[in-house]
């Protein structure tokens, strides 16, 4: 006897999503190959299916990949995480629609729980909401639906494989899943690396049918707990339930490789500035103030004189003022800065971050009020005018440490300077 | 020895009768967008439509929740690019009408609806 329970949980995973992005505005790239590139145009990250069938790998930096993109004439983008930021709100706002217990797992992925929802067929209402997705936003999403987690990941892989996109194990019965299980290699299970795969490789447990059924007493001695609930899962118990939630995050870095290496100490300040403003802006947003802060530069891993350099400041007083942490991140940075080499990437981590609310006033707060409301002013101002309408002096400079774009769609669906247009 | 100014204002007399009818401000989003995560803008180039009140330079605000009708202006993948067309219907089935033809569409003609356009902004000055 199986032991089943009656959740039904869903997950949506929008397909080859930066890809879907950048084709949304550009319907003569729908049937060719697509790639876009990560920060600074280093590796493919998103790749349309005709780019996977002529053999470009998933994280492939793009000097490797460039014999097959110029012989099959394959669009590259660098990303643009304005446009898919935006889409993907779309797409988590309809999911809304359709119910409230959601998790947005990444930006192209959610778990939805429909146990509650009335529904005649499942199959039916995740087609629904695929097919309305698709319309709205034009984006295409697989849906996988079963009784935990790990079983909807499953099915959300045989979805990406079916031309409707979808697939449910909930109205089957455990023959349909177990054959469908045992076609699943172990490594893709989720949750399972490939660390434990290959163990588990070894002990002839090859796919998700064979893990299912695992000796438990073998599997707790060998690996973890966490396997054992995957176990579970696969056996249709549900051991990892939605985090609806948003957990407070307690870090925020803002890091970036330069597009040249910089050995100036003024530059390589106005780089840092910029990074202390985002990661400001974002917190700010959040309601949040840091505790301490680290500032971090580094030369390229792949050359030699490799440095890599790191200071940490508590702050006298828990911020969310640009000012004030840029400040500290300019003395970190002039204590570890070294003249003569060639730094590659620099970056802000803020961090012992807590709700703003939730810090006591103290004698200084009537002092900072003012600074606060010049902050209030500038996020404003940015929102209304665009992002760096007002910003530090220090932070205006040559742009050295601008990064990479060459590929950029100069598109951006929240933003009307930058709207997408069409010919009349 | 300074003297502070006193800033702020002395209530005296009758209560502004206008205070029981206060309202929000006027939200363009409200009134112009019914649909969020399925509306777009986007702005138009080319003078094509001229005769629809459409300028070259306007935006469009485009719901893709919606399905053609007749007489409705809609974006269009014609030809693998998005252009601005007028959609009228004849006799159930509906067609891009131009100034000098007019074009089937149905699921056999390479044509698809990307939005329909729901407003056009256009700057007087």
């Amino acid at each position: 006897m199986q032991p089943i329970n009656n959740r039904i949980i869903a997950l949506v995973d929008c397909n080859a999503f930066y890809v879907s992005c950048e084709r949304l505005f550009r319907p003569d790239l729908a049937r060719k190959p697509v790639v876009v590139l990560s920060n600074n145009d280093g590796c493919i990250i998103s790749r349309s299916t005709e780019a996977k069938q002529i053999g470009i790998k998933m994280g492939e930096p793009l000097f490797k990949a460039k014999p097959l993109i110029d012989k099959y004439k394959v669009a590259v983008f660098s990303s643009n995480y304005e446009l898919y930021g935006d889409l993907s709100r779309r797409v988590m706002k309809i999911l809304k629609n359709f119910t409230s217990d959601i998790e947005f797992y990444s930006i192209d992925e959610a778990f939805l729980d429909l146990t509650y929802i009335k529904m005649s067929s499942v199959e039916e209402y995740i087609a629904n909401i695929r097919k309305i997705i698709l319309q709205w936003t034009g984006i295409p999403v697989s849906i996988g639906a079963a009784n935990t987690k790990t079983l909807a990941k499953v099915a959300n892989h045989i979805a990406k494989k079916k031309r409707v996109g979808i697939e449910e194990f909930i109205s089957k019965d455990q023959d349909y899943i177990n054959k469908e299980l045992e076609k699943f290699p172990v490594e893709e299970v989720w949750g399972i690396g490939r660390q434990l795969s290959k163990l588990f490789n070894k002990s002839n447990i090859r796919n998700a049918y064979e893990l299912k059924h695992a000796n438990n007493y073998w599997v707790r001695k060998n690996s973890n707990v966490g396997v054992a609930k995957t176990i579970h899962e696969l056996n249709g118990i549900c051991c990892f339930p939605l985090n609806a939630i948003p957990t407070v995050r307690k870090n925020c870095c803002v890091s970036r490789s330069f597009g040249k290496n910089i050995t100036d100490l003024h530059d390589l300040t106005e780089a840092l500035v910029n990074h202390c403003i985002t990661a400001a802006e974002r917190i700010r947003s959040e309601g949040l103030i840091a505790k301490s802060l680290y500032v971090f530069i580094k030369t390229s891993r792949f050359k030699s004189n490799y440095v890599s350099r790191v200071k940490q400041v508590d702050l006298p007083l828990a911020t969310n003022n640009t000012m004030e942490l840029a400040h500290a991140a300019i003395q970190a940075l002039e204590t570890i800065y070294e003249a003569g080499y060639n730094y590659s990437k620099a970056g802000v981590l803020l961090s012992n971050l807590q709700p703003k609310d939730q810090y006591a006033d103290n004698l200084f707060s009537t002092i900072r009020k003012p600074l606060d409301q010049v902050m209030e002013v500038m996020d404003q101002t940015n929102n209304r005018f665009g992002k760096g309408s007002i910003t530090l002096a220090v932070a205006r400079g040559k742009h050295q440490y601008k990064i990479r774009r060459r590929h950029s769609s100069p598109i951006n669906t929240s933003y009307i300077p930058m709207a997408p247009t069409v010919r009349a | 020895m300074k003297i502070p100014l006193i800033l702020q204002k002395v209530s005296a007399g009758f209560p502004s009768p206008a205070t029981d009818y206060v309202q929000d401000e006027i939200d363009l989003n409200r009134e112009l967008i019914k649909n969020a995560p399925a509306t777009f803008v986007i702005r138009v180039q080319g003078n094509s439509m001229n005769d629809h009140k459409i300028a070259s330079g306007d935006l469009l605000v485009v719901d893709r929740s919606l399905g053609l009708s007749n007489d409705c202006i809609a974006i269009i993948n014609f030809n693998n690019e998005l252009v601005v067309k007028n959609i009228i219907k004849q006799s159930n089935q509906f067609y891009i009408k131009s100034r000098d033809e007019k074009i089937l569409i149905n699921e056999h003609s390479d044509i698809n609806v990307w939005g329909i356009v729901t407003y056009i902004i256009h700057a007087t000055h």
